[in-house]
């Protein structure tokens, strides 16, 4: 009987510490099984940053080197994302559409209902890979205390930061910061550098708010030509000047057409 | 002069491209001739490492020294990543000879099948049955 | 000994056995996730045999992969009604029609053969796909699927029976296609996916596709999945509709409008 009432004793004991963790942390941001903070669920941004990135940026103003303003002035004028383009790094995170995170032990996962955009971040603070770029980038993340940090290069220079048409160079480095502060809140921050097209780091912040909505579930967002724009100039060949087409069509100018 | 030809990593890359992680582009059927063999030597002008195709651009100089430009179509950046290849392994300047299928609307436009390097190495990026 | 002892002593040593054996066979076993599900996350790499040209039984072709001589379908053939073997024909002409030419999702189950990854939830299992960064998740919820929904990938709901993973996938568009071949359905497509988990480097992969408007019977495809060897990241791979091959298409353009601009 006495073997007994210490095996009880024993669990007893185990399971409190546990108990009073999670009355203690009502109100703290959770954390997962292995104690890092838990940024999963669906997030949502509530902003105008998708049409102007200055709305969120530190001052509210980009800090252009003359010659890059002049070069995106002189550039194309049609937001890539008519053409199906994936929207760039910190485009995507200020969609206005929601965003899945997942979290397993060495990755999260950031699951975007736009365009089923995925962009897969080991937390393990392994090198960026060389010799390509991506519209998403490479991403690579670490704890620092209760924030996540992204670090993002190997960006291509095809995509916009908005629909603005304020662009960037293949030099573009970003480093997000999230924070869950709470149930249903994330505070994002970024930093983004671009020696070719800013004269200084500039920061942006704003709030990812968790979507409480019961039942809520990401739908497919797919991109089509019909769409998004493809028939506004047929035929295909006669792209207008100034359109995206124009540096992806064959360059230079193939032979006989 | 003897060229040397060495054993590349990429022949091998290609052999483990049965079967791949990642689909060629479907569209490669519908595009390339399979009876219309290209073989050009010339410049590159642009490497474009990207996705869902990489494009190899040089300019060819004809027998009668006018210069064409010619398109050569090749698999996704990360199909030749994984393979070895890189953004800069084919720089603009560099001499290469390029053999592929031309495409059916009989365009200065190839789908890239091998690239043979300055010094002589072979860049197997496509076969018959696989475009890359 | 006496006879009860032998008993005994053969029970324990039985017992042991059994127990040493077990443990062993844990090692190698099937693991569960925390809320208890078979562990099948990681990269899996699909056996399809070519069914990216045809789920039918092929010949290799000028760029459209080795031959398969069984292809993915039970029996060999697809149970097309007449008028869509006559649309088949046409489509099989008209390759630059493909809708994954023109960087569309594959859908169900074209998307499942190259290679995935599988991340588990209580509340989801997500495949995540390389090729055109696809995805979709496997609610196990219990739900069913919404109404007036109509997506590539479809909608999916699931639940474990022992070790297989049973999906229904319904809310399919018109648009996505079995394979380059021209076998198409209608946004009536209903499919009941089993994955029968093998070991726990194997799944063999069953699924039934009926659809009213284009077949005239239910059929299944099947093909066996792997663990990926190599446990490797995901490249982004992405595509955009304004993809520099639609020049070249030959009557493509013309193709094109009729086929999506209409629908």
């Amino acid at each position: 009987m006495k073997f007994w009432f210490f095996i009880a004793a024993a669990i007893c004991i185990e399971l409190a510490p546990a108990l009073h963790a999670q009355v203690a942390d009502a109100g703290k941001a959770p954390r997962t099984p292995e104690g890092k903070p838990d940024l999963q669920g669906i997030w949502e941004t509530r902003n105008a940053a998708s049409f102007d990135v200055s709305e969120i940026a530190e001052g509210h103003e980009i800090p252009y080197l003359p010659a890059a303003l002049e070069r995106e002035q002189k550039g194309p004028r049609v937001d890539p994302i008519i053409h199906c383009m994936m929207p760039g790094v910190p485009r995507i995170s200020y969609m206005p559409f929601p965003v899945q995170i997942l979290q397993k032990t060495g990755m999260v996962i950031f699951m975007y209902e736009y365009l089923h955009d995925i962009r897969m971040v080991p937390t393990n603070a392994r090198p960026h890979l060389e010799g390509i770029d991506f519209a998403l980038g490479d991403s690579v993340g670490h704890w620092e205390g209760d924030t996540l940090v992204v670090d993002v290069t190997n960006l291509n220079e095809k995509t916009w930061l908005d629909s603005a048409r304020h662009t960037h160079s293949d030099e573009l480095h970003v480093v997000e910061r999230y924070t869950r502060v709470g149930p249903n809140r994330i505070n994002y921050e970024a930093t983004i550098e671009d020696p070719k097209t800013y004269s200084r780091p500039w920061k942006i912040s704003m709030v990812m708010h968790r979507n409480t909505e019961p039942g809520f579930e990401l739908r497919d967002q797919e991109c089509t030509e019909a769409d998004n724009g493809r028939a506004i100039h047929p035929p295909y060949r006669a792209a207008p000047e100034g359109d995206i087409f124009e540096f992806v069509r064959p360059y230079p100018e193939s032979g006989s057409k | 002069m003897p060229v040397k030809f060495k054993l590349c990593v990429f022949a091998l890359g290609l052999s483990l491209l049965a079967p791949t992680l990642v689909t060629a582009h479907h569209s490669f059927a519908a595009e390339y001739d399979r009876n219309r063999r290209i073989k050009v030597t010339g410049t590159v002008t642009k490497f474009d490492f990207s996705n869902p195709h990489s494009w190899i651009y040089i300019d060819v100089k004809g027998d009668d020294g006018a210069v064409v430009s010619w398109s050569f179509e090749t698999a996704s950046a990360g199909v030749l990543y994984k393979r070895g290849l890189r953004k800069d392994t084919l720089k603009p300047g560099m001499t290469i000879t390029v053999t592929g299928f031309g495409a059916k609307d009989n365009s200065n436009t190839a789908d890239a099948q091998e690239v043979t390097m300055p010094d002589g190495m072979v860049l197997t990026l496509g076969t018959e049955n696989n475009p890359g | 000994m006496s006879s009860r002892r032998l008993a005994v002593t053969v029970m324990l040593a039985t017992a042991l056995a059994v127990s040493a054996l077990s443990a062993f066979g844990q090692a190698t076993a099937l693991g569960k996730t925390p809320d208890g599900q078979p562990d099948i996350e990681g990269i899996w790499q699909p056996r399809a045999g070519g069914a990216a040209y045809s789920v039918l039984p092929h010949a290799g072709g000028f760029f459209l992969g080795g031959e398969s001589k069984t292809g993915i379908v039970e029996g060999g053939s697809l149970p097309y009604q007449p008028w869509a073997a006559e649309e088949v024909k046409r489509l099989t002409e008209h390759m630059e029609l493909d809708p994954t030419g023109h960087c569309h999702y594959e859908g169900i189950p074209h998307a499942l053969y190259f290679a995935f990854e599988i991340v588990q939830t209580p509340k989801f299992i997500a495949f995540l796909h390389e090729n055109m960064h696809a995805r979709r998740l496997v609610y196990l919820d219990g739900k069913p699927h919404p109404e007036g929904y109509r997506a590539w990938m479809g909608d999916s709901r699931g639940h474990w029976e022992g070790n297989t993973l049973v999906v229904d996938v319904a809310d399919n568009n018109d648009k996505s296609v079995f394979d380059m071949a021209g076998h198409f359905h209608s946004d009536a497509l209903h499919v009941v996916e089993r994955f029968k988990i093998v070991d726990k480097d194997t799944i063999d992969y069953e699924a039934t596709f009926e659809d009213p408007k284009v077949f005239t019977a239910p059929f299944k495809m099947k093909f066996q999945m792997k663990k990926a060897a190599k446990q490797e990241e995901f490249l982004e791979s992405d595509c955009f509709g304004g993809e520099r091959d639609q020049e070249h298409l030959v009557n493509g353009l013309a193709n094109l409008k009729d086929h999506y601009y209409s629908k």
